[in-house]
């Protein structure tokens, strides 16, 4: 599917002295099978952008339209089906006495029937990498904080999504507990297909990741494009306050220096070859 | 889905008014004292008087106009159930209408009207002092107030500690019940429609989330407030001390004015 966003814009509480702007004329498609990423300072509004995508909340002027046609009030159940959205410490959200009956509710208030539900719950948790037999019958409440962000996750692939939202899926884990969700988000693209959307506020995680990145500034879209386009001009990135991934501004710092190196790196591992291709040295 | 936050009933908004300088224990008094002169008001022209009072301080006390209904609009249900109580069920006077065996009796409408000014001015009088007034100060009123209870055994300071804490984290839980009510809707969940019975079902995945995250935030505030060593009011000094200044003698002063000139005129 796939999903326009023409010259949106949200404001919280307007007409009260509390109003806030929190998304200025935004315009974005996301296509069939992208992979985006949407970075921006705390407060630029990105949970707000994203809960534009599955109707949660409405634009305060503008329109948003999938497969062409504008999102009336009839569509926002069909639309929660197919676009799942994974809030931000989504472990704060479960509520079932066991893990599988939380993964399941999703799949429940489809109304499909109890095999497909079951099938449902026991793939979603596989994706996540949590075994169904193991801690099917566990409280969730029992479980360690990366475990029950996993079973949140599972939550929302049980609906099987077409496109998928993660608002900030590593807040708060360590490197390693970082690296595993986000490899297994790219998994979910690269495999099943999904259409991603993630936000975030580290460069860093996306950078080497994402089809498209999307900055966000004050509620502003201040800059679209790929991962090589956005970080081609390092000083705009650092004035907007988001700094480069640490590869990138190597390279740019080794530009500044003269050396001929290309911009668009990400990964130590491309970093190295870049290096070792400027110096000369023959790559095996 | 901004359900919860549109709700803005008396929450406080900060300015430099004239009440919002007062000091939260005189216009405590006053309010107080303007209620009793609410219930004894019987007159149009006291009631008049009465509008004058409260238009003023509400031109001037810098609050937007459309932020102070808007706020109004969960009390707009109740003026007008009491008003369709007493026009139905208030006999005496002259019939006015005869509906088969109910009949509309202008007792009922005179007394259903009365009663609706009466709450309207309780309503906006006493959201003036809880939108001019921090949760603080207000709290801090409480306490001088229940200093004499004390005496008597009563944890006046603790009864305080508690609504401060309350009222503090009033807006946290708003923001926090929308937060999940927004995930389990993406999940499919429907919070709007259904019977009786399958809405309060339907609540569980909200109330289960929100006990569990109450139940831990009550647990880092109480280790939080023991590692900087509270142990109650025992000796425990003020950052802010309530000074009373003249002018809130005078407010409390003029309230009770009122109240004298209504009860000796029988306005
Ligand atoms: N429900 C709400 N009511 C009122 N204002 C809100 C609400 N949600 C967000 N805001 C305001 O809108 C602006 C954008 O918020 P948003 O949550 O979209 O930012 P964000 O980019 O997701 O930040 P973070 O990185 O901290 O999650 C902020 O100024 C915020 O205070
Ligand atoms: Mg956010």
């Amino acid at each position: 599917m796939q999903i326009k966003l023409e010259n949106v814009s949200h404001t919280y509480m307007p007409g009260t002295p509390f109003e806030t702007r929190a998304l200025i004329d935004i315009n974005l498609t996301i296509e069939q099978g992208e992979y985006l990423a949407i970075i921006g300072q705390t407060g630029s509004g990105k949970s707000t952008l994203v809960q534009h995508l599955n109707g949660l909340l409405k634009p305060t002027s503008g329109r948003i339209l999938i497969d062409g046609k504008e999102v009336d009030k009839t569509a926002y159940r069909e639309i929660r089906r197919r676009v799942g959205l994974i809030f931000q410490f989504p472990e704060q959200q479960l509520f079932a006495e066991t893990v599988f009956e939380d993964v399941a509710f999703g799949p429940k208030n489809l109304g499909l029937p109890e095999a497909e539900v079951r099938r449902r719950v026991e793939n979603a948790m596989l994706l996540v990498g949590l075994d169904p037999q193991e801690l099917g019958d566990r409280s969730p409440f029992t479980l360690s904080g990366g475990q029950m962000r996993r079973i949140a996750m599972a939550g929302v692939l049980a609906m099987e999504p077409e496109v998928l939202i993660l608002d900030e899926p590593a807040a708060g884990l360590d490197p390693r507990g970082k690296k595993e969700i986000l490899d297994q988000i790219d998994r979910l693209h690269r495999e099943e297909g999904l259409t991603v959307v993630l936000v975030s506020h580290s460069m860093e995680d996306v950078a080497s990741r994402a089809k498209h990145l999307l900055v966000l500034v004050d509620g502003r879209q201040k800059m679209y494009g790929t991962p090589a386009e956005v970080f081609r001009d390092g000083q705009e990135l650092a004035e907007m306050g988001l700094g480069l991934p640490q590869m990138c501004l190597l390279m740019h710092k080794l530009r500044a220096a003269g050396k001929d190196v290309p911009t668009d790196i990400f990964t130590v591992e491309d970093a190295r070859d870049a290096i070792l291709k400027m110096l000369g040295v023959p790559q095996t | 889905m901004n359900m919860f936050r549109s709700i803005t009933i008396g929450q406080y908004l900060p300015g430099d008014s004239l009440l919002h300088r007062l000091d939260p224990r005189a216009k405590f008094i006053a309010l107080l004292l303007f209620i009793v002169a609410i219930f004894l008001v019987n007159t149009y022209w006291g009631y008049l008087i009465l509008a004058v009072i409260v238009t003023t301080f509400l031109f001037t006390s810098g609050i937007p106009l459309s932020y102070f209904f808007r706020g109004l609009r969960p009390v707009y249900y109740i003026m007008l159930f009491t008003l369709l109580i007493h026009i139905f069920f208030t006999k005496g006077g002259s019939v006015l209408l005869r509906l088969g065996p109910a009949t509309i009796d202008s007792y009922g409408i005179y007394l259903g009207f009365y009663m609706v000014l009466r709450i309207i001015f309780l309503v906006v009088s006493t959201s003036l002092l809880t939108l001019t007034t921090s949760p603080i100060a207000l709290t801090d009123a409480l306490e001088y107030f229940m200093k004499p209870l004390s005496y008597l055994g009563v944890p006046a300071h603790e009864i305080a500690m508690m609504m401060t804490i309350a009222l503090r984290f009033i807006p946290t839980l708003m923001e926090e019940s929308e937060k999940i009510m927004k995930a389990q809707m993406a999940r499919g969940a429907d919070f709007e429609s259904g019977n009786i019975i399958n809405r309060a079902k339907n609540l569980v995945p909200l109330l289960v989330p929100l006990f569990v995250s109450s139940f831990r935030r009550a647990d880092e505030l109480a280790i939080a407030m023991e590692a900087r060593c509270y142990r109650g009011g025992m000796g425990r000094t003020r950052l802010r001390e309530l000074q009373a200044t003249p002018r809130d003698f005078l407010a409390v002063a003029v309230a009770g004015l009122i109240i004298a000139v209504i009860a000796g005129t029988g306005l």
